[in-house]
């Protein structure tokens, strides 16, 4: 009989195919967590479809190939990623590596601090100690990237300090079997200011595997602004994001994951603070056999937190996503009011939809509602179109457009908005052939 | 008097076989309206659809020769730009698109087909404001989405205010009254009026006589199990009111 290998064992095995460098740095408190990072992981079964948070999407073919890093110091043509037209201070990472020659932070502002993460660790020992790894929880991803991440950028927004100019987190992904994997921290001070817009692309890459890792610590009646675009092709990602909160501060993020052969976000909002807004919202378009997998978290410990969740997709030819959003409510967390939408469109039967949206609540005051729909394309209202002489092709733009707007149309910055408008007309045109 | 449409010996079937309109003929001509009325299930709201176009039933049989054109031959849309309007019954809302964007994406849809250039915003303003102040329509309406949230009735207005932008050769009126209470049945009927030419013309489908008090038609005619089984003037429609359609179906099959 052939001996079957144990899934720790198939997890040692991966490690082992991995050609990578462990992380080692001239913090010893920070050393301990990847240790600890590294003794769970080797323990931690490999991600597959028996687990229940792996149960949707088909993760196994992506943890079979070797991996390996790939510093590349190939120049790029930024302006095909169009990201690049927002007004912002620009941080591309090549392959998960910070690429000083590529990047140009020249909007520089006292009080706001960007520094990549090798440097940022003796420069800002402190704040990383207390932070790092402190608002993620563990799992196999999460401590891969604890231990074998690259590195990434240390952004911190002074108390009192508006940052004046969107820092724009640009990855490329580039080459066969690379495993990119960056770690943000990134730190707003009381009554601070920022918007992060990060992009994800790829250049001539497959077989591919990214894993990002960030933690944004919002400080005290501070506000930050998040858009993330995941406009991939060929590869898997993985995307994490944890967003601490304290008393009074507001977080808006908004998700679009327009393409990738997996994509994958882990987002949490951990709400210690009172009197919190957090607006996690996505939007995401998979086709030809992609998977997109959203999980979000709106994790209410104190009291009057506010939150509102809408995520929106389209589904395309034998295409595959998930929503599993959940919504937990402390016993503390009394008078939180908590909104949850998952709607989605089968464009046709070949696609699967699987929503999950939870609450678990163990306070008794307060407001939670959540809903889910997925329904076919409404021909009846295309129908009304074209009776009023609107072209069969221009009325399903516009009823797809009408659907997918929602999430672009609550980007606070104009042009990032606009820039992802255009983005999803020419995903929708390309696939509604 | 120029022909608008001439309904020949048309057929119509559900996706599934089972026939709805068994050899419908009917001929309208400029500067008419017809009304078309008959019992539940007799096939009216199935001639409106299939006109305008509708995919859910095919045409197993006949022609229907719409301003010299072969009106089976055109896509729903093609069809609107050459002239024919359906309000519907049950007007569709479409949360996301609003009312104005969609009516100037109409007009200018039908104004590319025909060779001409976008309206003017400034054009497009006017009569937007000329042509809800027919209907009473409410001004912030016309900024919601389509018909999303409305009433029964300020969505067979809004109908009406899509027809009196388009101006249609031909109107199709889908149950327009159903539903309706009697000032917005008075509303919806001086619409109609107000926008009646003698280029123009007008098929009104309905159920009861009621909203044949407003809008006076040159001819009625009775749909009765796919055909048309009897035809006249409006005096018609009031003698179905009184005896209703049961004495109309003993006279048919006496017949």
């Amino acid at each position: 009989m052939e001996a079957v290998l144990s899934s720790e064992n198939k997890t040692a095995e991966f490690l082992k195919s991995l050609e990578m460098t462990e992380n080692k740095v001239s913090i010893p408190e920070l050393n301990r967590k990847i240790e600890e990072a590294k003794l769970r992981l080797a323990s931690t079964p490999l991600p597959n479809k028996k687990q229940e948070d792996w149960k949707y999407s088909k993760i196994a073919p992506f943890l079979t190939k070797n991996y390996k890093e790939s510093r590349s110091n190939d120049s790029f043509d930024l302006s095909r990623f169009q990201t690049t037209e927002i007004k912002s201070n620009l941080l591309v990472f090549v392959n998960g590596y910070f690429r000083d020659d590529l990047s140009s932070i020249t909007e520089t502002q006292e009080g706001v601090i960007i520094q990549n993460m090798t440097e940022a660790v003796d420069l800002f020992k402190q704040d990383i100690e207390e932070h790092f790894a402190s608002g993620s929880k563990p799992s196999f991803f999460i401590d891969l990237n604890t231990v074998y991440h690259s590195n990434g950028v240390f952004i911190k927004v002074d108390e009192n300090v508006i940052g004046e100019t969107p820092i724009h987190l640009l990855h490329i992904l580039s080459g066969d079997n690379t495993i990119s994997q960056s770690r943000n921290l990134i730190l707003l001070g009381k009554n601070s200011k920022l918007e992060v817009v990060e992009s994800q692309f790829e250049v001539d890459s497959k077989d591919s595997l990214s894993n990002h890792v960030s933690e944004y610590f919002v400080g005290e009646n501070a506000l930050l602004n998040y858009t993330l675009i995941e406009k991939g092709s060929e590869n898997a990602l993985i995307h994490s994001n944890y967003f601490i909160q304290k008393d009074f501060s507001k977080i808006n993020s908004n998700v679009f994951s327009l393409k990738n052969k997996l994509i994958r976000n882990n987002h949490y909002a951990r709400i210690d603070g009172k009197d919190t807004e957090t607006r996690l919202n996505g939007s995401f378009m998979p086709s030809e056999g992609e998977q997109v997998d959203n999980r979000t978290m709106l994790d209410h410990r104190n009291v009057r937190g506010f939150s509102e969740e809408v995520y929106k997709g389209i589904l395309f030819e034998k295409s595959n996503a998930v929503f599993n959003g959940k919504i937990f409510v402390d016993q503390k967390a009394q008078q939180t009011n908590a909104y949850l939408n998952n709607s989605n469109i089968l464009m046709d039967d070949s696609s699967r939809m699987h929503s999950k949206p939870e609450l678990e609540i163990y306070a008794d005051d307060v407001k939670c509602s959540h809903g889910s729909a997925t329904g076919d394309f409404d021909s009846e209202a295309q129908f009304y179109l074209q009776a009023r002489g609107i072209g069969i092709d221009k009325a399903r733009n516009m009823l797809i457009h009408a659907f997918m707007d929602e999430v672009a149309s609550k980007i606070e910055n104009s042009e990032v908005e606009n820039i992802m408008k255009g983005f999803l007309d020419s995903r929708m045109i390309e696939l509604d052939k | 008097m120029e022909n608008i449409i001439k309904i020949k010996n048309l057929h119509a079937t559900l996706q599934d076989g089972t026939e709805i309109l068994k050899g419908v003929n009917l001929e309208v001509k400029a500067g008419e309206i017809h009304a078309i009325m008959g019992p539940n299930g007799s096939g009216k709201s199935t001639l409106a659809s299939v006109l305008a176009g509708r995919e859910d039933y095919i045409v197993t049989e006949g022609e229907v020769e719409y301003m010299g054109k072969d009106l089976l031959d055109l896509s729903p849309e093609n069809r609107a730009r050459e002239g024919v309007f359906l309000a519907f019954q049950y007007p569709v809302e479409i949360p996301g698109v609003s009312n104005i964007n969609f009516l100037k994406t109409a007009i200018n849809e039908i104004r590319a087909y025909k060779g001409e250039g976008p309206i003017a915003a400034k054009d497009f303003l006017k009569m937007v404001s000329e042509k809800s102040k027919l209907v009473e329509l409410d001004n912030k309406l016309k900024n919601r989405s389509v018909n999303e949230g409305f009433s029964g009735g300020e969505k067979k207005r809004n109908e009406i205010f899509q027809m009196a932008m388009l101006s249609p050769t031909l109107s199709i009126l889908d149950e327009t009254d159903s539903g309706l209470d009697i000032d917005a049945l008075r509303i919806v009927a001086h619409g109609v009026n107000t926008l009646k030419t003698p280029e123009n013309a007008s098929i009104i489908v309905t159920h009861y006589q009621r909203l044949l008090d407003y809008i006076i038609p040159d001819v009625v005619h009775v749909l009765w199990n796919g055909k048309i089984v009897k035809s006249g003037p409006k005096e018609l429609a009031m003698e179905l009111e009184d005896k209703g359609y049961d004495w109309l179906k003993k006279e048919v099959i006496t017949e």
